[in-house]
């Protein structure tokens, strides 16, 4: 049983290593990340933030990603102050900057685009038809990597400008 | 100054973390001076772009989380296999929670789920690279030893399935699936790498890695590696022979491999080959003990051209055609009774084509689908045994066959946190043919949790080797063998908790019936028969947990039993008990790390009914990262630190000796060090 006590003791030593953990879920993680980056390199029209000093990401549905999202919560970006909205209705979707549009809201997807284009709202979703849906920024995965493309005709048409930068690092631009 | 240092290492480590896996842009330094914590919103896109999200493709043939896979899956990153030093696939899968390896000096062999039958060359695993069937036509080897063909440092990562894989696969994955994912081309660059070790081992390898303007992904390599081996190896049960049971210079080893991949918008072309040499010190197969004539070569190769193509967003095409090579030569010095000792020369080659097609409808309204089809044209499958003096031919044996198989596979979302997955594969040989289901419920009623119930069933074709091999002087043949065929009962458990650990608790029982067995006829000749019908039982646990400082750990048990249904015997080369721990601490930044590992495995019964030693070995490594220089990786290993005497069970080969008893253990290497350096520019 000497073995199982040596086992014991290396996990026990090890675990005051432990600092505020990560957390397992890598995928919605970098999702969240690339989200708060995104809003860096796009620019909205002056008047789509009305007198309000805030950027408004709104999370559709329920996913992972509703928790990883809120460490972006009170960040800057272009001077203005993240604040994070969950919404669970397309009709809800009106004062977004920002939405994300998780594949388990599958069904609802077009419900959540034709809200989105009364506004004027930068489109996020990972599902595999985002952007040929006429959604803006698509994610996917390639080699195990979190990768986007871009629907560069949905963002001119809601007067969104989005920089060459991100353009660049999309792998798609249709 | 310190804290902003501080600060740029937990952002770095954040990133590996997140992954639990290897984060190539991030740590290889692109660190740029962050203000924040240790959160990811402060990484550029490009940073986070490079960051691994750990998905497997082997479970389902399609890309899903390791908690919705319908197997258990175990991935080993490039990052791990660095950082521990392990020079061989066989060392990668050692380390693998629940596997063993055995090694005969000249082969390495797997055992899943207490499951690892002397004799038996691999072929009850289905190893593949990218896809690409490597087991061979003649013998089904899956080469894991120094006669894989594939360098290790151009692996990005490893996938192990353990479990059946036949409605997926087809024959040989019948314990489980190991697929490795090469590394992409841009990342390579240019690298050169040497290393250094024990027993007069030497290694060297350049490759080359680019992206052309027109899209051409272009990656080219080479490795060379020699060791003389042991100088002297002793064999207990041989102590009665001429040189008093040593072995000298007989434990040679050396390989030569290239790689080389093409890819162009939807195809890649690749190619490989490799071809290895090992003097065998064993006197296995009745030859003469102690004479370093005795030896193997093994040489595999393919061609394989590969297309991938989304026609929709929900429809994925892959297809491949290939061209396979496998030759086997092995010199085995003979004693007939008059002096001199003759040679016999043993040789095997194989040839075959063939090609298959997935196609995967994903998100297709609630259900993911898979459909393939699979051909294998064995033009060449020929066994010849010959004496050199005087001349003889003891066997030539000329065959080819041709084999197919088609299966379906869909994943159906019940409920949002129930899935099922249902599918079969029927496949046909020339003399028979196999239906294999697979069912399995994965169960997510929230993100971090997973609860699997899993049933497969899963075949294996006997080979040429095992039907239709007589030499007339030590194995005979057996046309008539069947399939054997094996059903699988697993449950498992998966936890995430506390954010950065990761446990999975299983149980499993496996039953295989018609197992074809190596055993001795009447006139002492062996022979492979469908005699044993075998069963297993047993437990899995295991706890992974990795850190902000960039820390990484895993420790695992598995409890097994395995027995001979008819006879109610344990079966032997199985451990009742395997223990790992695996730790990797960064001493100095994300730059320098110490990785420490422990594996024991309770006693093995060989064939003797002995028993093997049972210590804890202990292998260490000190691996650096752009320390001083960038691009430069160095180090540092010690295998079996404390110098203790393990063993591996010897298969019924190793009891031919006219006039001496069966070897019954095979004694493994002592304390052994390695030194390698690569830089890439």
């Amino acid at each position: 049983m000497n073995l199982f006590h040596l086992l014991i003791v290396m996990f026990v030593l090890i675990i005051p290593v432990t600092e505020s953990g990560a957390a397992a879920e890598a995928e919605y993680q970098v999702k969240a990340a690339m989200l708060y980056n995104f809003a860096k390199f796009v620019e909205w029209p002056a008047d789509s933030f009305g007198s309000d000093s805030r950027i408004i990401f709104c999370v559709a549905g329920k996913s992972p990603l509703n928790s990883t999202i809120q460490q972006m919560q009170g960040k800057q970006v272009k001077g203005r102050t993240v604040s994070i909205r969950q919404v669970s209705r397309p009709d809800e979707v009106a004062g977004c900057q920002v939405l994300f549009i998780p594949h388990s809201e599958n069904i609802r997807l077009s419900a959540y685009l034709q809200q989105a284009n009364h506004n004027v709202v930068l489109t996020v979703g990972d599902q595999e038809r985002f952007t040929a849906s006429g959604g803006m920024i698509g994610f996917y995965e390639e080699e195990n990597k979190v990768r986007f493309e871009i629907n560069l005709e949905a963002a001119q048409k809601r007067h969104l400008q989005i920089s060459s930068h991100l353009l660049n690092l999309a792998r798609r631009v249709r | 100054m310190k804290k902003i240092i501080r600060r740029r290492i937990l952002c770095s480590a954040a990133a590996c973390l997140v992954a639990g896996s290897i984060c190539s842009g991030v740590a290889r330094g692109e660190y740029q001076p962050l203000t924040a914590g240790g959160d990811l919103s402060e990484f550029s896109l490009e940073q986070l772009m490079q960051v691994k999200v750990e998905k497997v493709i082997t479970a389902s043939r399609f890309s899903q989380r390791v908690t919705e896979a319908p197997a258990s899956m175990s991935v080993i990153t490039s990052d791990e296999i660095r950082k521990y030093g392990y020079r061989t696939l066989a060392d990668v899968l050692r380390s693998v929670p629940g596997l063993y390896v055995s090694n005969d000096r000249n082969y390495s062999y797997l055992g899943v789920r207490g499951f690892s039958r002397p004799g038996d060359f691999n072929s009850r695993i289905l190893l593949l690279i990218d896809g690409h069937r490597l087991n061979d036509s003649i013998f089904d080897t899956a080469a894991i030893g120094t006669e894989f063909p594939l360098d290790i440092d151009l692996i990005d990562h490893i996938e192990f399935m353990r479990g059946p894989g036949s409605s997926l696969y087809g024959s040989n994955a019948f314990f489980g699936v190991i697929n490795i994912i090469t590394r992409n081309a841009e990342e390579v660059k240019r690298e050169l790498s040497a290393s250094a070790a024990n027993y007069e081992t030497w290694s060297g390898r350049a490759s080359y890695g680019t992206v052309f303007d027109s899209g051409l992904e272009v990656l080219l390599s080479g490795t060379i590696y020699d060791s003389a081996g042991q100088r002297s190896l002793f064999f207990p049960e041989f102590a009665s022979s001429p040189s008093a049971g040593y072995a000298f210079r007989s434990d040679y080893d050396s390989s030569k491999s290239i790689y080389a991949r093409f890819s162009l918008s939807d195809f890649t072309l690749t190619g490989l080959f490799g071809t290895r040499k090992k003097g065998v010190p064993t006197g296995a197969y009745g030859t003469v003990f102690n004479d370093p004539n005795t030896r193997t070569i093994d040489e595999r190769g393919y061609l394989d051209l590969s297309y991938r193509k989304n026609y929709s967003d929900w429809v994925e095409v892959s297809a491949r055609v290939f061209y396979d090579h496998y030759g086997f030569d092995g010199a085995y010095v003979i004693d007939n009774g008059t002096p001199p000792s003759t040679t016999n020369l043993d040789t095997a080659l194989g040839s075959w084509w063939g090609a298959e097609t997935v196609v995967t409808l994903t998100n297709f309204t609630d259900h993911n689908l898979s459909l393939g089809a699979e051909f294998r044209n064995n033009q060449t499958q020929n066994q010849k045994n010959t004496d050199v003096d005087p001349p003889a031919i003891n066997l030539d044996d000329r065959r080819h066959s041709v084999n197919w198989g088609v299966f379906i596979q869909d994943e159906y979302h019940i409920l949002k946190p129930l899935r099922i997955s249902l599918g079969v594969r029927y496949d046909n040989y020339d003399a028979f043919d196999a239906i294999n289901p697979r069912v399995a419920l994965v169960y997510t009623p929230v993100e971090a949790t997973a609860f699997k119930l899993l049933y497969g069933e899963a075949f294996r074709a006997p080979n040429v080797y095992e039907r239709y091999y007589e030499d007339g002087f030590s194995l005979a043949a057996n046309p008539d063998l069947k399939p054997e065929k094996i059903r699988t009962y697993d449950a498992i458990w998966e936890q995430y908790f506390l954010d950065n650990y990761r446990s999975s608790a299983g149980v499993f029982y496996y039953r295989v019936n018609d197992l074809i067995s190596q055993t001795i006829n009447d006139s002492s000749m062996l022979v492979y028969r469908n005699i044993e019908k075998a069963e297993a039982v047993g437990v899995a646990l295991s706890l992974e947990g990795y850190w902000q400082n960039g820390s990484k750990g895993r420790v695992s048990y598995n409890w097994q039993q395995t027995t001979d249904v008819s006879t109610g015997a344990l079966l032997s080369n199985s451990p009742r008990h395997l223990a790992k721990a695996n730790l990797s601490v960064p001493l100095f930044r994300q730059q320098l790390f110490v990785s420490p590992e422990l594996q024991y495995s309770s006693p093995r019964m060989t064939l003797g009914a002995t028993k093997t030693n049972d210590p804890v070995t202990v292998n260490l490594t000190i691996f650096s990262r752009d320390l001083g220089l960038k691009g430069l990786e160095a180090s540092a290993s010690v295998y079996n630190l404390f110098d203790v005497h393990a063993q591996d069970v010897a298969g019924e080969e190793h009891g031919q000796q006219p006039n001496l008893p069966a070897l019954q253990a095979i004694r493994q290497d002592g304390i052994n060090f390695r030194f390698k350096m690569s830089y890439r520019f």
